[in-house]
Protein backbone atom coordinates (compact mmCIF):
# COMPACT_ATOMS: atom_id res chain seq x y z
CA UNK A 1 0.00 0.00 0.00
CA UNK A 2 1.42 3.40 -0.91
CA UNK A 3 1.82 6.15 1.67
CA UNK A 4 -0.85 8.19 -0.08
CA UNK A 5 -3.36 5.32 -0.13
CA UNK A 6 -2.76 4.79 3.59
CA UNK A 7 -2.57 8.35 4.87
CA UNK A 8 -5.14 9.85 2.50
CA UNK A 9 -7.51 6.89 2.70
CA UNK A 10 -11.14 7.80 1.98
CA UNK A 11 -13.25 8.02 5.09
CA UNK A 12 -16.77 9.38 5.57
CA UNK A 13 -17.18 13.04 6.41
CA UNK A 14 -19.39 11.92 9.27
CA UNK A 15 -16.49 10.28 11.08
CA UNK A 16 -14.43 13.42 11.47
CA UNK A 17 -17.58 15.45 12.13
CA UNK A 18 -18.73 13.19 14.94
CA UNK A 19 -15.23 13.40 16.42
CA UNK A 20 -15.65 17.18 16.31
CA UNK A 21 -18.99 16.93 18.14
CA UNK A 22 -17.60 14.54 20.76
CA UNK A 23 -14.56 16.70 21.42
CA UNK A 24 -16.72 19.82 21.43
CA UNK A 25 -18.99 18.35 24.10
CA UNK A 26 -16.02 17.19 26.17
CA UNK A 27 -14.42 20.58 25.68
CA UNK A 28 -17.35 22.35 27.34
CA UNK A 29 -16.55 20.46 30.54
CA UNK A 30 -12.82 21.09 30.18
CA UNK A 31 -13.26 24.81 29.62
CA UNK A 32 -15.64 25.08 32.57
CA UNK A 33 -13.36 23.20 34.99
CA UNK A 34 -10.04 24.53 33.75
CA UNK A 35 -11.58 27.97 33.36
CA UNK A 36 -12.34 27.98 37.07
CA UNK A 37 -8.80 26.86 37.79
CA UNK A 38 -7.44 29.53 35.48
CA UNK A 39 -9.46 32.18 37.30
CA UNK A 40 -8.11 31.02 40.69
CA UNK A 41 -4.57 31.13 39.30
CA UNK A 42 -5.08 34.72 38.18
CA UNK A 43 -4.92 35.59 41.88
CA UNK A 44 -2.01 33.30 42.72
CA UNK A 45 1.41 34.41 43.97
CA UNK A 46 3.17 35.67 40.82
CA UNK A 47 6.44 34.20 42.09
CA UNK A 48 4.98 30.75 41.38
CA UNK A 49 4.45 31.58 37.68
CA UNK A 50 6.59 29.28 35.47
CA UNK A 51 5.37 29.87 31.89
CA UNK A 52 5.76 27.11 29.31
CA UNK A 53 4.81 26.45 25.70
CA UNK A 54 3.13 29.34 23.89
CA UNK A 55 3.34 31.45 27.06
CA UNK A 56 7.06 30.83 27.63
CA UNK A 57 7.94 34.36 26.54
CA UNK A 58 5.90 35.98 29.34
CA UNK A 59 7.88 37.60 32.16
CA UNK A 60 4.90 37.99 34.47
CA UNK A 61 1.40 36.48 34.78
CA UNK A 62 -1.47 37.78 32.68
CA UNK A 63 -3.84 40.21 34.37
CA UNK A 64 -7.09 38.82 35.74
CA UNK A 65 -9.10 40.77 33.13
CA UNK A 66 -7.24 38.98 30.32
CA UNK A 67 -7.93 35.61 31.94
CA UNK A 68 -11.60 36.46 32.32
CA UNK A 69 -11.80 37.42 28.64
CA UNK A 70 -9.92 34.29 27.63
CA UNK A 71 -12.34 32.04 29.51
CA UNK A 72 -15.42 33.69 27.98
CA UNK A 73 -14.02 33.69 24.44
CA UNK A 74 -12.93 30.07 24.72
CA UNK A 75 -16.41 29.04 25.85
CA UNK A 76 -18.01 30.89 22.94
CA UNK A 77 -15.52 29.42 20.46
CA UNK A 78 -16.16 25.98 21.97
CA UNK A 79 -19.86 26.36 21.25
CA UNK A 80 -19.15 27.38 17.64
CA UNK A 81 -16.73 24.45 17.26
CA UNK A 82 -19.31 22.02 18.65
CA UNK A 83 -22.10 23.30 16.45
CA UNK A 84 -19.86 23.61 13.39
CA UNK A 85 -20.75 27.26 12.87
CA UNK A 86 -18.43 29.40 10.76
CA UNK A 87 -16.04 26.49 11.24
CA UNK A 88 -13.23 27.79 9.02
CA UNK A 89 -12.77 30.57 11.57
CA UNK A 90 -14.23 28.97 14.71
CA UNK A 91 -12.15 25.79 14.46
CA UNK A 92 -8.71 27.42 14.47
CA UNK A 93 -9.93 30.13 16.87
CA UNK A 94 -11.13 27.54 19.39
CA UNK A 95 -7.93 25.52 19.04
CA UNK A 96 -5.80 28.60 19.66
CA UNK A 97 -7.79 29.88 22.63
CA UNK A 98 -7.93 26.43 24.19
CA UNK A 99 -4.18 26.09 23.78
CA UNK A 100 -3.59 29.38 25.60
CA UNK A 101 -6.07 28.55 28.38
CA UNK A 102 -4.65 25.10 29.07
CA UNK A 103 -1.06 26.33 28.79
CA UNK A 104 -1.90 28.98 31.41
CA UNK A 105 -3.20 26.36 33.86
CA UNK A 106 -0.02 24.31 33.33
CA UNK A 107 2.32 27.27 33.82
CA UNK A 108 2.46 27.26 37.62
CA UNK A 109 5.28 24.86 38.40
CA UNK A 110 3.46 21.60 37.75
CA UNK A 111 2.51 20.15 34.37
CA UNK A 112 -0.61 17.99 34.47
CA UNK A 113 -0.69 15.48 31.62
CA UNK A 114 -4.45 15.11 31.56
CA UNK A 115 -5.17 17.50 28.65
CA UNK A 116 -2.26 17.04 26.23
CA UNK A 117 -3.96 14.56 23.91
CA UNK A 118 -7.24 16.48 23.94
CA UNK A 119 -5.49 19.70 22.95
CA UNK A 120 -3.59 17.97 20.14
CA UNK A 121 -6.79 16.38 18.79
CA UNK A 122 -8.52 19.78 18.72
CA UNK A 123 -5.53 21.34 16.92
CA UNK A 124 -5.72 18.59 14.27
CA UNK A 125 -9.47 18.97 13.79
CA UNK A 126 -9.05 22.74 13.49
CA UNK A 127 -7.01 22.16 10.33
CA UNK A 128 -9.45 19.58 8.94
CA UNK A 129 -12.84 19.85 7.17
CA UNK A 130 -14.60 18.66 10.33
CA UNK A 131 -17.83 20.59 9.76
CA UNK A 132 -18.80 19.39 6.28
CA UNK A 133 -21.63 17.50 7.92
CA UNK A 134 -23.43 17.41 11.28
CA UNK A 135 -22.98 21.15 11.57
CA UNK A 136 -24.83 24.41 11.19
CA UNK A 137 -22.53 25.23 8.26
CA UNK A 138 -23.52 22.01 6.48
CA UNK A 139 -27.20 22.60 7.22
CA UNK A 140 -26.92 25.98 5.54
CA UNK A 141 -25.02 24.45 2.64
CA UNK A 142 -27.69 21.77 2.11
CA UNK A 143 -30.36 24.47 1.96
CA UNK A 144 -28.25 26.22 -0.68
CA UNK A 145 -28.04 23.00 -2.70
CA UNK A 146 -24.45 21.91 -1.91
CA UNK A 147 -23.59 18.43 -3.30
CA UNK A 148 -23.84 15.41 -0.97
CA UNK A 149 -20.58 14.10 0.47
CA UNK A 150 -18.69 11.02 -0.60
CA UNK A 151 -15.96 9.37 1.50
CA UNK A 152 -12.75 11.17 0.73
CA UNK A 153 -9.13 11.28 1.79
CA UNK A 154 -9.55 14.80 3.11
CA UNK A 155 -11.65 13.25 5.93
CA UNK A 156 -9.27 10.33 6.36
CA UNK A 157 -5.96 12.05 7.08
CA UNK A 158 -7.07 13.84 10.29
CA UNK A 159 -8.31 10.54 11.71
CA UNK A 160 -5.04 8.83 10.76
CA UNK A 161 -3.07 11.66 12.34
CA UNK A 162 -5.06 11.55 15.59
CA UNK A 163 -4.44 7.80 15.85
CA UNK A 164 -0.72 8.25 15.25
CA UNK A 165 -0.46 11.06 17.80
CA UNK A 166 -2.18 8.91 20.42
CA UNK A 167 0.12 5.97 19.69
CA UNK A 168 3.26 8.13 19.73
CA UNK A 169 2.25 9.68 23.06
CA UNK A 170 2.05 6.27 24.69
CA UNK A 171 5.26 5.05 23.06
CA UNK A 172 7.05 8.12 24.40
CA UNK A 173 5.65 7.36 27.86
CA UNK A 174 7.08 3.84 27.64
CA UNK A 175 10.42 5.13 26.38
CA UNK A 176 10.53 7.60 29.29
CA UNK A 177 10.17 4.74 31.77
CA UNK A 178 13.08 2.86 30.18
CA UNK A 179 15.15 6.02 29.89
CA UNK A 180 14.86 6.85 33.59
CA UNK A 181 14.85 3.35 35.08
CA UNK A 182 16.15 0.98 32.43
CA UNK A 183 14.94 -2.60 32.54
CA UNK A 184 14.91 -2.32 36.36
CA UNK A 185 11.46 -0.79 35.84
CA UNK A 186 10.23 -4.33 35.31
CA UNK A 187 10.97 -5.42 38.90
CA UNK A 188 8.05 -3.23 39.99
CA UNK A 189 9.82 -1.21 42.68
CA UNK A 190 9.69 2.07 40.75
CA UNK A 191 5.93 1.69 40.32
CA UNK A 192 5.36 0.55 43.93
CA UNK A 193 7.30 3.46 45.40
CA UNK A 194 5.52 5.86 43.02
CA UNK A 195 2.12 4.61 44.20
CA UNK A 196 3.22 4.82 47.84
CA UNK A 197 4.72 8.29 47.35
CA UNK A 198 1.66 9.66 45.61
CA UNK A 199 -0.77 8.38 48.21
CA UNK A 200 1.37 9.34 51.22
CA UNK A 201 1.86 12.84 49.87
CA UNK A 202 -1.86 13.26 49.23
CA UNK A 203 -2.74 12.11 52.76
CA UNK A 204 -0.15 14.41 54.34
CA UNK A 205 -1.44 17.32 52.28
CA UNK A 206 -5.01 16.68 53.44
CA UNK A 207 -6.22 15.46 50.06
CA UNK A 208 -8.02 12.37 48.78
CA UNK A 209 -5.92 9.23 48.39
CA UNK A 210 -6.73 5.74 47.15
CA UNK A 211 -8.49 3.62 49.80
CA UNK A 212 -7.06 0.47 48.14
CA UNK A 213 -3.45 1.58 48.16
CA UNK A 214 -2.58 0.30 51.67
CA UNK A 215 -3.73 -3.23 50.82
CA UNK A 216 -2.16 -3.32 47.35
CA UNK A 217 1.18 -1.94 48.52
CA UNK A 218 1.54 -5.05 50.68
CA UNK A 219 1.80 -7.14 47.48
CA UNK A 220 5.21 -6.29 45.92
CA UNK A 221 4.96 -9.09 43.34
CA UNK A 222 1.82 -7.51 41.90
CA UNK A 223 3.79 -4.43 40.92
CA UNK A 224 6.18 -6.44 38.75
CA UNK A 225 3.14 -7.67 36.82
CA UNK A 226 1.72 -4.15 36.57
CA UNK A 227 5.09 -2.80 35.39
CA UNK A 228 5.30 -5.42 32.63
CA UNK A 229 1.71 -4.75 31.57
CA UNK A 230 2.39 -1.01 31.48
CA UNK A 231 5.39 -1.36 29.19
CA UNK A 232 3.65 -3.87 26.91
CA UNK A 233 0.68 -1.52 26.47
CA UNK A 234 2.79 1.58 25.94
CA UNK A 235 5.55 0.21 23.73
CA UNK A 236 3.08 -2.06 21.95
CA UNK A 237 0.78 0.83 21.04
CA UNK A 238 1.88 0.87 17.35
CA UNK A 239 0.10 -2.48 16.92
CA UNK A 240 -3.16 -0.55 17.23
CA UNK A 241 -2.40 1.06 13.87
CA UNK A 242 -2.35 -2.27 12.03
CA UNK A 243 -5.91 -3.49 12.36
CA UNK A 244 -9.18 -2.39 13.94
CA UNK A 245 -9.37 -5.47 16.15
CA UNK A 246 -5.86 -4.82 17.47
CA UNK A 247 -6.88 -1.21 18.08
CA UNK A 248 -9.90 -2.36 20.09
CA UNK A 249 -7.82 -4.71 22.25
CA UNK A 250 -5.18 -2.04 22.83
CA UNK A 251 -7.74 0.69 23.58
CA UNK A 252 -9.50 -1.46 26.16
CA UNK A 253 -6.16 -2.41 27.70
CA UNK A 254 -5.04 1.20 27.86
CA UNK A 255 -8.37 2.24 29.34
CA UNK A 256 -7.90 -0.46 31.96
CA UNK A 257 -4.47 0.98 32.74
CA UNK A 258 -6.10 4.38 33.36
CA UNK A 259 -8.68 2.74 35.62
CA UNK A 260 -5.77 1.23 37.54
CA UNK A 261 -4.17 4.66 37.93
CA UNK A 262 -7.49 5.95 39.29
CA UNK A 263 -7.89 3.03 41.69
CA UNK A 264 -4.29 2.99 42.97
CA UNK A 265 -3.48 6.69 43.01
CA UNK A 266 -6.85 8.51 42.82
CA UNK A 267 -5.50 10.30 39.73
CA UNK A 268 -8.08 10.99 37.03
CA UNK A 269 -7.23 11.17 33.34
CA UNK A 270 -10.75 12.09 32.19
CA UNK A 271 -10.01 12.15 28.45
CA UNK A 272 -8.77 8.56 28.57
CA UNK A 273 -11.34 7.36 31.12
CA UNK A 274 -14.16 8.73 28.97
CA UNK A 275 -12.68 6.63 26.11
CA UNK A 276 -12.63 9.74 23.90
CA UNK A 277 -8.84 9.47 23.63
CA UNK A 278 -9.39 6.24 21.68
CA UNK A 279 -12.40 7.39 19.62
CA UNK A 280 -10.37 8.04 16.43
CA UNK A 281 -9.62 4.31 16.21
CA UNK A 282 -13.31 3.45 15.79
CA UNK A 283 -16.09 4.11 13.24
CA UNK A 284 -17.71 6.79 15.40
CA UNK A 285 -19.86 7.97 12.48
CA UNK A 286 -22.31 5.32 13.69
CA UNK A 287 -23.03 7.67 16.58
CA UNK A 288 -24.33 10.14 14.02
CA UNK A 289 -27.82 8.85 14.66
CA UNK A 290 -27.69 10.57 18.05
CA UNK A 291 -26.63 13.97 16.71
CA UNK A 292 -29.57 16.41 17.04
CA UNK A 293 -31.51 17.11 13.87
CA UNK A 294 -30.78 20.83 14.20
CA UNK A 295 -27.20 20.21 13.07
CA UNK A 296 -27.85 17.17 10.88
CA UNK A 297 -28.14 17.90 7.18
CA UNK A 298 -31.24 16.52 5.45
CA UNK A 299 -30.44 12.91 4.45
CA UNK A 300 -27.26 12.82 6.58
CA UNK A 301 -24.45 10.53 5.27
CA UNK A 302 -24.48 6.81 5.56
CA UNK A 303 -21.29 5.44 7.17
CA UNK A 304 -19.66 4.76 3.80
CA UNK A 305 -16.34 2.96 3.56
CA UNK A 306 -14.70 2.23 6.91
CA UNK A 307 -11.07 1.17 6.58
CA UNK B 1 -4.19 19.21 -4.70
CA UNK B 2 -4.57 21.93 -2.08
CA UNK B 3 -6.28 19.50 0.28
CA UNK B 4 -3.38 17.06 -0.03
CA UNK B 5 -0.84 19.80 0.58
CA UNK B 6 -2.62 20.80 3.78
CA UNK B 7 -2.97 17.16 4.83
CA UNK B 8 0.69 16.29 4.43
CA UNK B 9 1.95 19.63 5.68
CA UNK B 10 -0.08 19.57 8.89
CA UNK B 11 0.63 15.88 9.44
CA UNK B 12 4.38 16.31 9.09
CA UNK B 13 4.47 19.27 11.46
CA UNK B 14 2.32 17.56 14.10
CA UNK B 15 4.23 14.26 13.96
CA UNK B 16 7.63 15.91 14.17
CA UNK B 17 6.45 18.19 16.97
CA UNK B 18 5.03 15.25 18.92
CA UNK B 19 8.32 13.33 18.67
CA UNK B 20 10.57 16.32 19.32
CA UNK B 21 10.50 16.87 23.13
CA UNK B 22 12.60 13.83 24.14
CA UNK B 23 15.24 14.77 21.58
CA UNK B 24 15.74 18.25 22.93
CA UNK B 25 18.93 18.76 24.92
CA UNK B 26 17.97 18.49 27.73
CA UNK B 27 14.63 16.72 27.13
CA UNK B 28 11.88 19.17 27.98
CA UNK B 29 8.36 18.52 29.19
CA UNK B 30 5.82 21.12 28.15
CA UNK B 31 2.26 21.61 26.90
CA UNK B 32 0.84 20.31 24.61
CA UNK B 33 4.14 18.72 23.55
CA UNK B 34 5.59 16.42 26.19
CA UNK B 35 8.11 13.74 27.05
CA UNK B 36 5.24 12.05 28.97
CA UNK B 37 7.35 11.30 32.04
CA UNK B 38 4.40 10.27 34.22
CA UNK B 39 5.27 7.55 36.73
CA UNK B 40 8.73 7.18 35.14
CA UNK B 41 11.19 8.91 37.42
CA UNK B 42 12.49 6.62 40.19
CA UNK B 43 11.77 8.14 43.58
CA UNK B 44 13.46 7.69 46.92
CA UNK B 45 11.54 5.87 49.59
CA UNK B 46 11.99 8.90 51.80
CA UNK B 47 10.03 12.03 50.90
CA UNK B 48 9.76 15.46 52.48
CA UNK B 49 6.33 17.05 52.66
CA UNK B 50 5.78 20.65 53.70
CA UNK B 51 2.30 21.00 55.12
CA UNK B 52 0.05 22.88 57.47
CA UNK B 53 -1.04 20.77 60.42
CA UNK B 54 -4.03 21.39 62.65
CA UNK B 55 -3.09 20.43 66.22
CA UNK B 56 -6.01 19.34 68.40
CA UNK B 57 -6.38 19.59 72.18
CA UNK B 58 -5.35 15.92 72.56
CA UNK B 59 -2.19 16.40 70.51
CA UNK B 60 -3.30 14.90 67.22
CA UNK B 61 -1.84 16.51 64.11
CA UNK B 62 -4.22 16.62 61.13
CA UNK B 63 -2.99 17.77 57.71
CA UNK B 64 -5.17 20.61 56.47
CA UNK B 65 -6.84 20.17 53.07
CA UNK B 66 -5.36 22.34 50.30
CA UNK B 67 -8.32 24.71 50.19
CA UNK B 68 -8.07 25.37 53.94
CA UNK B 69 -4.26 25.49 54.04
CA UNK B 70 -3.62 27.88 51.17
CA UNK B 71 -6.95 28.79 49.59
CA UNK B 72 -5.98 26.80 46.46
CA UNK B 73 -7.87 23.55 45.98
CA UNK B 74 -5.19 22.03 43.75
CA UNK B 75 -2.88 19.90 45.90
CA UNK B 76 0.46 20.59 44.28
CA UNK B 77 -0.19 24.29 43.95
CA UNK B 78 -1.14 24.42 47.62
CA UNK B 79 2.12 22.68 48.50
CA UNK B 80 4.03 25.13 46.32
CA UNK B 81 2.43 28.02 48.20
CA UNK B 82 3.34 26.45 51.56
CA UNK B 83 6.93 25.79 50.48
CA UNK B 84 7.20 29.30 49.12
CA UNK B 85 6.07 30.78 52.44
CA UNK B 86 8.64 28.69 54.32
CA UNK B 87 11.43 29.81 52.01
CA UNK B 88 10.47 33.46 52.27
CA UNK B 89 10.61 33.49 56.04
CA UNK B 90 8.60 34.53 59.07
CA UNK B 91 6.36 37.30 57.63
CA UNK B 92 5.14 35.02 54.80
CA UNK B 93 4.65 32.07 57.13
CA UNK B 94 2.70 34.28 59.53
CA UNK B 95 0.44 35.49 56.70
CA UNK B 96 -0.20 31.95 55.46
CA UNK B 97 -0.86 30.60 58.96
CA UNK B 98 -3.18 33.43 59.95
CA UNK B 99 -5.12 33.19 56.69
CA UNK B 100 -5.61 29.47 57.27
CA UNK B 101 -6.73 30.11 60.85
CA UNK B 102 -9.36 32.56 59.55
CA UNK B 103 -10.63 29.90 57.13
CA UNK B 104 -11.00 27.47 60.03
CA UNK B 105 -12.91 29.90 62.24
CA UNK B 106 -16.49 28.81 62.81
CA UNK B 107 -16.06 25.36 61.27
CA UNK B 108 -17.58 22.72 63.54
CA UNK B 109 -15.19 20.02 62.32
CA UNK B 110 -12.26 22.21 63.38
CA UNK B 111 -13.66 23.26 66.77
CA UNK B 112 -11.08 21.14 68.65
CA UNK B 113 -8.07 22.66 66.85
CA UNK B 114 -5.92 24.72 69.24
CA UNK B 115 -3.14 25.84 66.94
CA UNK B 116 -1.63 25.37 63.49
CA UNK B 117 1.89 24.26 62.65
CA UNK B 118 3.72 24.95 59.43
CA UNK B 119 6.07 21.99 59.20
CA UNK B 120 8.27 19.89 56.95
CA UNK B 121 8.01 16.18 57.68
CA UNK B 122 10.13 13.30 56.40
CA UNK B 123 8.36 10.01 55.65
CA UNK B 124 9.40 6.55 54.46
CA UNK B 125 6.52 6.04 52.00
CA UNK B 126 6.61 2.23 52.16
CA UNK B 127 6.73 2.15 55.96
CA UNK B 128 3.92 4.72 55.92
CA UNK B 129 1.55 2.06 54.63
CA UNK B 130 3.19 -0.76 56.55
CA UNK B 131 4.14 0.18 60.10
CA UNK B 132 2.24 3.44 60.41
CA UNK B 133 2.20 7.05 59.31
CA UNK B 134 4.57 8.54 61.91
CA UNK B 135 7.23 10.74 60.29
CA UNK B 136 10.90 9.86 60.49
CA UNK B 137 11.57 13.49 61.38
CA UNK B 138 9.63 16.75 61.55
CA UNK B 139 10.77 20.36 61.62
CA UNK B 140 8.19 22.93 62.75
CA UNK B 141 8.92 26.24 61.05
CA UNK B 142 6.09 28.32 62.50
CA UNK B 143 3.17 28.02 64.85
CA UNK B 144 0.05 30.19 65.13
CA UNK B 145 -3.14 30.12 67.16
CA UNK B 146 -6.19 28.54 65.56
CA UNK B 147 -8.39 31.53 66.33
CA UNK B 148 -6.40 34.74 65.56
Amino acid sequence: MSLDRYWYAPMPAARVAVLRVLLGLYGLGVVAVRGHGAWVLAGADPRLFAPIGVLAHLTRPLDAAWIQGLIVLTLLANAAFLLGWRYRVAGPLYAGLLLVLLTWTNSWGQIQHTDHLFALYVLILAAAPAADTFSLDARGGARRGAPSLEPDGRYGWPVRLMCWVAVLAYVLAGVAKLRYSGLAFLDGDVLRIQVAFDNARKLELGSVASPLAPAVLGLPGLFAVLALATLVLELGAPLALLHRRAAAVWAVGMWGFQVGVLVLMAIVFPFQLSFLAFAPFFPVERLGAFVPAAVSPPGADSPGSTP
Amino acid sequence: MRHRAVAYGVSAVVLVATLWPPFRDPPADSFPLSTYPMFSVPRDREVEVSHLLAVTSDGRRLPLAPGLASGDFEVLQAQAAIRGAILEGRPSMERLCDAAARRLAGRRDMADVVHLELATSLFDVLRYFGDGAAPLARLVHFRCEAAP
